[in-house]
C-alpha cells in the first residue's frame, strides 16, 4: 500500500536524471531526432508516465521484476511510445504454434501450396 | 458444406492480407551469397526465436551473447514471444546499432550481397491465424532464400514462399551492425535515428558509421548536425563551428544548429555574433526554451563574466 508511491517517485527521479540533456546549452542529436519523430510534442512528464506505464504492464505480463527496470531504460522515447500504444497488439515473434487440429490441417495444405511455412519439414510441391 | 464455405472464406481472407507481393528484382546483385560466412547457429528453444535470432546476428557482428541470457531481456511471458522495439533496444545495449531496412526485397538482397545477415519478422501462418516468427536471412539466390530459423541451421525456402511470409509481417527487416559499418540500403533518416538511439546508451563510444553516413549523404543536415555535436563534445570546437556554419549555409533556419553554434561562440568569447545568430523567430516554438537559455548565456558572456558563472546564471534564470 505504502511502497507503491515511494517506488513510483524513485523511478520518476531515476528517469528524470536519465532523460535530462547531457549539456544544458547545446541541443543534443537525440533531442533533435526526437523533435522530428511523432513523440516530439509529448512533454517530459508524459514520457516519464509512459515509461512507468510500460514498466507496470511488463510486470503484469510476467516480466521478472529483477529485469524490468533495465529493459525499460534500454528503450528510446519513441520505442516507449510505441509499446505504450501497442504492447498487446504488436506481433510477438515466438516460433511455436498451438492450434486446433483443423487449423493444423489447413496449414499443412497451405504449406504444401507454398502460401505458408508453419511446418519447416513440409516442402511445397513444385 | 457450410463448413467448406467458411474454410474457403477464411483462406481468402488470409491470403488477401498485407501489402502487394513484391517479387525479387529482375537482376539480382552480384556476389549474392547462399550463406554468409561466420554466422553462428543458435537452435531455438520453445518460444525463443527472438533471443535466438538476436544472438545469431550479434554473434556474426562479434558480440557473444547466449539466447538464454538475452531471453531475460526480451521475452514477454503473457505475449509468449518478443516484440520488435525490444530487439532494437537490446542490440544497442550490446554495443551494436539496429537499423530498420526499407520494406523491399531489393534492400534485403543488397544487404546480403554486402555480407550483412538480416533479422526478419515473418508471419508463417496467415493473417487471421498469425504465426509470428523471427529468423535470420543468411543468403539467397534466384530460386531460394536461406535462413537460420528455429531448429534449422540452414532452412531453405522457395523465394516466393519466403516473400509471402515476410509480406504478411510488413517486410520488417533489421540490420544489426557494429559501429564501423553502415547498411547499404538504409535511408538517411533511419541511420540518424539509429545513431541517436545508440549515442543515448553509449555517448562516448566511437561511431565511424556516422562518418560513413555523412560521406554518403553530404547534404543531409541532420547527419551533419550529429557529427558537429560529436566534434563539440570531443572538444574540437574549431571543426564543430565550421560544421555548424556549413549546415547553416544551406539551411539558415535550422534553429538547433543556430542554437549550438551560438552557445559555442559565446563560450569562445564571440558573444555578439552569438546573439546575432539567435535573433530569429522562424519556427521558434519548439526550441523556445533552449534558445532563451542560450540567449541569456550569451548576454552574460557579453557582460564579461566567466563561462561557469554564466552557465550557472543561465540555468537559474
Amino acid at each position: 500500500m505504502s511502497a507503491r508511491p515511494i517506488a513510483f517517485v524513485t523511478m520518476f527521479c531515476f528517469l528524470a536524471a536519465l532523460l535530462a540533456p547531457a549539456h544544458a546549452g547545446v541541443i543534443s542529436t537525440q533531442e533533435y531526432v526526437a523533435a522530428k519523430q511523432a513523440a516530439a510534442d509529448r512533454a517530459l512528464v508524459t514520457q516519464l508516465l509512459q515509461r512507468e506505464d510500460v514498466r507496470e504492464r511488463m510486470l503484469g505480463m510476467g516480466v521478472d521484476a529483477a529485469d524490468v527496470d533495465r529493459r525499460v531504460a534500454a528503450l528510446s522515447d519513441a520505442e516507449v511510445a510505441e509499446l505504450a500504444d501497442r504492447m498487446e497488439s504488436l506481433p510477438a515473434g515466438a516460433g511455436v504454434l498451438e492450434t486446433l487440429l483443423i487449423v493444423a490441417l489447413v496449414f499443412v495444405i497451405l504449406d504444401i501450396t507454398g502460401v505458408t511455412d508453419v511446418y519447416p519439414f513440409i516442402d511445397e510441391v513444385e | 458444406m457450410n463448413g467448406y464455405l467458411l474454410l474457403a472464406a477464411v483462406l481468402l481472407a488470409g491470403c488477401a492480407g498485407g501489402p502487394p507481393l513484391k517479387p525479387f528484382p529482375q537482376t539480382l546483385p552480384a556476389n549474392l551469397p547462399q550463406e554468409i560466412a561466420g554466422v553462428p547457429f543458435h537452435p531455438q528453444e520453445a518460444l525463443q526465436c527472438g533471443p535466438a535470432a538476436l544472438a545469431t546476428v550479434l554473434g556474426w557482428s562479434g558480440v557473444e551473447a547466449s539466447p538464454a541470457t538475452l531471453s531475460r531481456q526480451l521475452f514477454i511471458p503473457a505475449r509468449g514471444g518478443t516484440l520488435q522495439p525490444e530487439l532494437k533496444a537490446q542490440a544497442r545495449v550490446h554495443g551494436r546499432l539496429a537499423y530498420e531496412l526499407p520494406p523491399e526485397p531489393a534492400a534485403l538482397l543488397a544487404e546480403l550481397a554486402a555480407g550483412h545477415p538480416v533479422l526478419v519478422l515473418q508471419n508463417n501462418g496467415i493473417t487471421i491465424w498469425p504465426y509470428w516468427h523471427y529468423a535470420v536471412v543468411v543468403g539467397a539466390d534466384e530460386e531460394r532464400v536461406y535462413l537460420r530459423s528455429g531448429r534449422h541451421r540452414l532452412h531453405e525456402l522457395k523465394a516466393k514462399t519466403f516473400l509471402r511470409t515476410w509480406r504478411r509481417a510488413g517486410y520488417w527487416a533489421l540490420a544489426v551492425l557494429p559501429p564501423d559499418r553502415l547498411p547499404v540500403s538504409v535511408i538517411p533518416d533511419e541511420a540518424l535515428r539509429a545513431f541517436a538511439d545508440f549515442m543515448r546508451v553509449h555517448p562516448d563510444a566511437p561511431l565511424p558509421a556516422l562518418e560513413l553516413a555523412v560521406a554518403r549523404w553530404p547534404e543531409h543536415g541532420g547527419l551533419r548536425f550529429a557529427r558537429a555535436n560529436r566534434l563539440y563534445a570531443e572538444g574540437d570546437t574549431a571543426r564543430a563551428a565550421e560544421e555548424y556554419r556549413a549546415i547553416l549555409a544551406r539551411q539558415p533556419d535550422a534553429l538547433p544548429v543556430r542554437n549550438n553554434l551560438a552557445w559555442l561562440l559565446a563560450e569562445q568569447g564571440a558573444a555578439a555574433e552569438a546573439l546575432q545568430l539567435l535573433e530569429t523567430d522562424a519556427g521558434a516554438e519548439r526550441w523556445r526554451e533552449e534558445l532563451a537559455h542560450t540567449r541569456s548565456f550569451a548576454r552574460c558572456r557579453q557582460d564579461g563574466h566567466a563561462v561557469t558563472e554564466c552557465e550557472r546564471r543561465a540555468a537559474a534564470r
